[in-house]
């Protein structure tokens, strides 16, 4: 041994150099802890929180009910039934749409799936609730979050493409379906 | 060859794209529907080569339509198919220039250029 | 089956060999080696007609590609499927078809089982499409068939099956190039058969279901494959279900019996199980009313009943009734119930308002209880002999094998028919026929005398009989010789040329099947006709030949299996005589106890014997005697004298408002079990749903009530049923793909001919009574509807949209005479009362007659009279005769 790691064991060295990071934040403080509930960081851009159901400019709902988004879950949080609107013949839309949020993962499979965009990841995510259950969300519920998180809302491609005129619309002149 | 008409006789100086897409008009006009090449393609041919000569058109166009003249020919239940993309055919190998005058023509007035990716739902 | 050898063909396809039969396609070659050539249009059942261009493949030698679909297999084909030129030529065809197609996959029903979009993702077209997409305008085409044209590739299989299997031609292609469009021939909005053919052939998302529209993704539902609970044709369907919710009903291509094929009633009238007026809990009458009890308390009181109304009358004052719409487990279960747990023959099912003549014709003359036949025997057929089938409306899918075997195997059809040859909006088999006799249902026995004495006279007589039973054709040659021809003619209108033609017509043909409908089998003196008809058969040697038979149309699903089953008085189970000691003690073997002995009471008898006072107690599941009998019989007086009357329904009928309990039942959807079809052939029915409220299937509801009886029945399963009536039965109900028919009893026919012939001979060759038709009126008949089966279907509310009530048809020449036009009000009185209804001028309406569906015919059974068949006991109550008025 010599007197260089002699002098090195008895004054610490390595464990001085270990320790030299944990020191220097001990001389310049600067807390990188954030006091959540008054401050908040800075999300990403592509963050992916709560799902939101959207709707067009005119106010209408986007989702045309075509189960895609159930079928493109993979843990199971989707339940759509689609249905005729009343009083708009052969126009599709979802009667009832559930999502059980206990289970999502926020994968956003459900949105890319979307053919009409009527699904929305929005940025909320303090849904801490104290019972379960009350994260198992409705249309009306999926539909005002939507309403909260997606203030500027699109416009309904009507008359963009000649075939979009004739995608999912009513035709008056027709009954309803057999009830 | 000029399709199934026989002999065809124009003036020289007749716009040839214009020739071919009349020519195309009866043959739109005439296909019967039964097999989808022909009923598909003829109405096919005949929006794009209309739209060339209202000097809407791109040079791309020009590739689609050997492609679908191509895939029309011998592949229709009677021969009407195969007559029908003669026209475009002999047109575009003897008067590309044309197409190619019109759609530059096209391209240099600015004329508002479709997407190609059609549908958008 | 024709066994017949053909010749093969050898060829390659991708380099495997195969060899298949001479006028194999490409495209089926190719499948049988697992090579799967896309297409739209072609389609086993369909002629093909290479219209899509998706099949184009490859062959050695020849220039251009080649539609798989239309091209036959030829000695030394090479076929090529998956090279570059092909895979190019696919996609650019698909590329083609896409062009105009709208994308609406998210909103459209076929989504998840559209063949474009399965070729689409195999071949990942994109489209270089950017132009305007032709646009069609909306069409209403009808409340049960919904149509989006623009989704259509004009393939035209809707149109070509509605042609070439049903023979409607409803369907039309209109317009020219691309604008070609599907749309209905006839009225708007379609008024067709809606077997729902067009909706199942459809490969894309232009003609879907308007019933289930939007409720579905093809893969969110749970399938069963179970059979119709409607017609006696015993159609397999694969009923979807979504969450314990009836969404659509269809059919596989080559599926069942029926190959894939449904008519309106098994397509579109599933909604009848999940009816909201369903009973779904026990009701017991409390002071006067049916309230809700448990089910402890129904069983506990029922059996309570029985066993007090027992000990007091005996055995004999019990009756029992069930429907030919049970499972053969339940009908076997409930014989078994009343005639162990109760001990009395007295029962009987709703074979007996028809199917039994036929049932007992047969077994007289063949000695066999089925059909010697079988559907694929019709399709064979070189001659066809319908008598009163009325078979669009009866049997739609026997029709369609009558169809099949005279358009595509080129038959000779030969029709009896109460039915007009006008073309309409439902296919008419008489337009199909080489020779058609329209005549009243009453002169049916007169027409088929007529046949026979057109076979004696012009020696049509089979030698081989006629050596063989001299004495029996040398009877047969007298009494046809009593008949004159001027008096034929008088009935039917019939001239003796056309007798002797149609005559020798039947003689000449090979494999010649004679099917008797329900318009026979119901109408008077039908038993005596069904014989007759086997007497011309086996007069013409084609009873006993190969491919030849006897065929009668059961109208309820099991009516054959209740026959079978021994829910029938005089019959045992496996059709035996009830006085049969061997089938006795083979029975009592497998029981474990003596049978009942005493001869039993049929329905009418039943009834008049309740009426007496005789029958105290009285089970009735399923049937409603008091809403399908004339009120004149006294049905109604009859069981509400009545001690102690149990239901088991689905419905609060006429009979079961009258009942002391009324015990909820499960429906076909809802139960397992097997159904026996009309040809004989034991097919398993399977659950689609649970049992709606606290309904349970009739069979567990009889062995409760066993139990509690304290003479208990028991089974785990339907299945451990099976297993009894296979011990009882032999051998029965193998569950194949197709009938084993059984052969005619050589011994049996040897015995009618030598003896059993002799006892009605005489009554059976004398003419019926020419119908007297004094002036303003009118010969009513109660008819089957094509979109109605029983009363079952009218709580279907598919089949209501279609038809929703029942309506007076009538023939334009009786209708002028009255002044009636459709839509006018009518009311129709005789001696017995008056009804009121709206008439509908119809031109397939014989003259002199008038329709009215029996499924509406509650209010109008009031004007029928009921006569009795002296041998059978069945009540024919079809017929009447009325005097028309125009009212307001």
């Amino acid at each position: 041994m010599t007197l260089k790691t002699w002098i090195k064991t008895i004054t610490l060295y390595d464990l001085l150099v270990g320790m030299k990071t944990t020191m220097s934040h001990m001389l310049h403080y600067k807390p990188i802890t954030l006091q959540y509930p008054h401050e908040k960081r800075t999300l990403p851009d592509n963050y992916r929180g709560m799902l939101a159901l959207l709707r067009y400019e005119d106010g209408t709902e986007k989702c045309v009910g075509c189960d895609l988004c159930e079928a493109a879950c993979p843990s199971r949080v989707i339940r759509v039934v689609s249905a005729e609107v009343p009083g708009e013949p052969t126009k599709r839309y979802s009667k009832e749409y559930y999502m059980d949020m206990t289970r999502c993962l926020f994968c956003g499979l459900c949105v890319d799936a979307c053919p009409v965009d009527a699904l929305g990841m929005t940025r909320e995510f303090e849904w801490s609730v104290y019972d379960k259950r009350q994260l198992h969300l409705n249309k009306e519920q999926l539909l005002a979050i939507g309403d909260r998180s997606f203030p500027v809302r699109e416009k309904q491609l009507e008359l963009q493409h000649p075939n979009v005129a004739f995608f999912n619309v009513a035709f008056k002149h027709l009954p309803q379906k057999p009830g | 060859m000029l399709g199934s008409g026989g002999v065809t006789v124009m003036e020289e100086g007749t716009d040839m794209v214009w020739a071919a897409l009349r020519l195309m008009e009866f043959f739109y006009h005439e296909s019967c529907g039964k097999c989808s090449p022909c009923r598909e393609g003829s109405s096919w041919l005949v929006q794009t080569m209309r739209r060339i000569v209202a000097k809407r058109g791109q040079m791309e166009d020009l590739e689609t339509l050997v492609h679908l003249c191509k895939n029309i020919e011998g592949r229709t239940v009677c021969a009407f198919g195969d007559a029908s993309v003669a026209p475009i055919m002999s047109t575009l190998k003897h008067w590309r220039p044309e197409y190619v005058a019109l759609i530059q023509a096209a391209e240099a007035a600015n004329l508002i250029k479709l997407e190609p990716a059609a549908a958008r739902h | 089956m024709a066994t017949t050898t053909t010749e093969t063909v050898r060829l390659t396809i991708d380099g495997i060999p195969i060899s298949v039969p001479k006028g194999t396609l490409v495209i089926e070659a190719a499948r049988r080696v697992g090579v799967m050539v896309p297409h739209f249009c072609y389609h086993p059942k369909l002629k093909p007609d290479a219209n899509c261009r998706m099949c184009l493949v490859e062959v050695e030698k020849m220039p251009k590609l080649q539609t798989s679909c239309s091209t036959l297999a030829t000695e030394g084909m090479a076929v090529r499927t998956a090279t570059t030129v092909v895979h190019d030529a696919h996609k650019s065809v698909l590329e083609f078809i896409l062009a105009n197609h709208p994308l609406d996959c998210p909103v459209c029903d076929q989504g998840g089982k559209c063949d474009l979009q399965d070729f689409s993702h195999e071949y990942t077209a994109t489209s270089r499409f950017i132009e305007t997409k032709r646009i069609f305008q909306k069409e209403y085409f009808s409340p049960l068939i919904e149509t989006q044209m623009n989704r259509c590739v004009q393939c035209l299989r809707c149109v070509r099956y509605c042609d070439e299997v049903m023979d409607v031609k409803a369907l039309a292609p209109v317009g020219r190039g691309t604008m070609t469009e599907i749309k209905s021939f006839g009225a708007h909005p379609l008024d067709c058969e809606f077997c729902g053919g067009c909706v199942q052939i459809c490969p894309v998302g232009a003609i879907t279901s308007r019933l289930s529209m939007y409720e579905y993704r093809p893969w969110m539902l749970k399938r069963a494959d179970t059979v119709c609970t409607f017609c006696g044709d015993g159609c397999q369907i694969t009923v979807q279900t979504k969450d314990q919710e009836l969404i659509e009903v269809n059919s596989a291509q080559g599926a069942g019996r029926n190959s894939g094929d449904l008519c309106a009633r098994g397509f579109f009238g599933f909604h009848a199980a999940s009816h909201p007026s369903r009973v779904t809990h026990p009701l017991i009458r409390r002071n006067g009313v049916l309230v809700e009890a448990t089910w402890e308390e129904a069983l506990e009181f029922v059996a309570e009943q029985t066993n007090r109304l027992k000990l007091a009358h005996g055995p004999h004052a019990f009756g029992g009734l069930i429907t030919g719409r049970c499972t053969n487990e339940e009908l076997y279960l409930f014989q078994k119930f009343m005639r162990l747990t109760i001990g009395t023959n007295n029962l009987d099912s709703s074979a007996r308002y028809g199917h039994v003549n036929g049932v007992q014709a047969m077994r007289m003359v063949q000695g066999t209880h089925r059909w010697t036949v079988t559907f694929e025997d019709i399709v064979q057929a070189d001659v066809l002999l319908l008598v009163g089938t009325n078979i669009t409306e009866a049997n739609p899918i026997t029709g369609l094998k009558v169809k099949e075997a005279v358009k595509k195997h080129g038959a000779t059809l030969l029709t009896i028919e109460a039915i007009q040859a006008a073309v309409g909006t439902i296919s008419n088999i008489s337009n199909l026929s080489e020779q058609h006799f329209c005549v009243a249902p009453s002169q049916f026995g007169a027409a088929v005398l007529g046949l026979l004495k057109a076979v004696v006279e012009s020696n049509y007589v089979d030698s081989a009989i006629s050596q063989r039973a001299s004495d029996y054709v040398l009877a047969v040659s007298q009494a046809v010789q009593q008949l004159t021809w001027n008096d034929l003619a008088l009935d039917t209108g019939i001239s003796r040329e056309s007798f002797v033609q149609m005559a020798a017509a039947l003689t000449g043909g090979r494999r010649v099947v004679a099917l008797a409908g329900q318009t026979l089998l119901r109408s008077q003196g039908s038993y005596g006709i069904c014989l007759n008809l086997l007497d011309l058969l086996l007069l013409t040697g084609k009873l006993t030949a190969q491919g030849c038979g006897f065929a009668p149309l059961a109208e309820e699903n099991n009516d054959q299996g209740a026959v079978e089953m021994g829910a029938v008085a005089a019959l045992l189970p496996g059709a035996l005589d009830l006085t049969d000691q061997d089938a006795r003690t083979q029975i009592a073997r497998v029981w474990k106890e003596d049978l009942p002995l005493a001869a039993g009471a049929t329905l009418i008898e039943m009834i008049d014997r309740a009426q007496a006072g005789i029958i105290k107690g009285l089970f009735v599941i399923g049937e409603n005697p008091v809403g399908s009998l004339p009120p004149q019989i006294g049905a109604k007086e009859a069981l509400g004298k009545l001690d102690l009357l149990v239901c088991q329904e689905l419905f609060l009928t006429e009979t079961a408002e009258l009942a002391h309990v009324v015990l909820p039942a499960a429906s076909a959807m809802e139960k397992a079990g097997t159904f026996t079809n009309t040809e004989g052939h034991v097919q398993a029915v399977r659950p689609a749903i649970d049992p709606v409220g606290d309904s349970r299937p009739d069979w567990e509801i009889l062995s409760a009530i066993s139990v509690f009886m304290g003479a208990p029945l028991e089974y785990s399963e339907a299945k451990e049923i099976l297993k009894e009536i296979r011990a009882v039965i032999p051998g029965y109900g193998s569950l194949g793909p197709s009938p084993i028919p059984p052969a005619v009893d050589r011994v049996a026919v040897d015995r009618y001919v030598n003896e059993g012939y002799r006892q009605d001979l005489t009554t059976r060759y004398t003419l019926p009574a020419r119908a007297m038709r004094p002036e303003g009126t009118v010969q009513l008949g109660l008819v089957q509807s094509l979109f109605h089966s029983g009363k079952l279907s009218t709580h279907s509310k598919g089949l209501l949209q279609i038809e929703p009530s029942g309506f007076l048809q009538m023939n334009p020449v009786d209708a002028a005479r009255f002044g009636l036009e459709t839509g006018d009000r009518v009311r129709l009185s005789n001696g017995r009362g008056e009804f009121t209804t709206t008439a509908k001028v119809f031109d397939r309406v014989p003259e002199g007659l008038a329709w009215f569906p029996d499924h509406f015919a509650q209010a109008a059974l009031r004007l029928f009279d009921c006569a009795v068949d002296p041998d059978t006991k069945v009540p024919y109550c079809r017929t009447a005769s009325v005097s028309v008025m125009k009212t307001t």
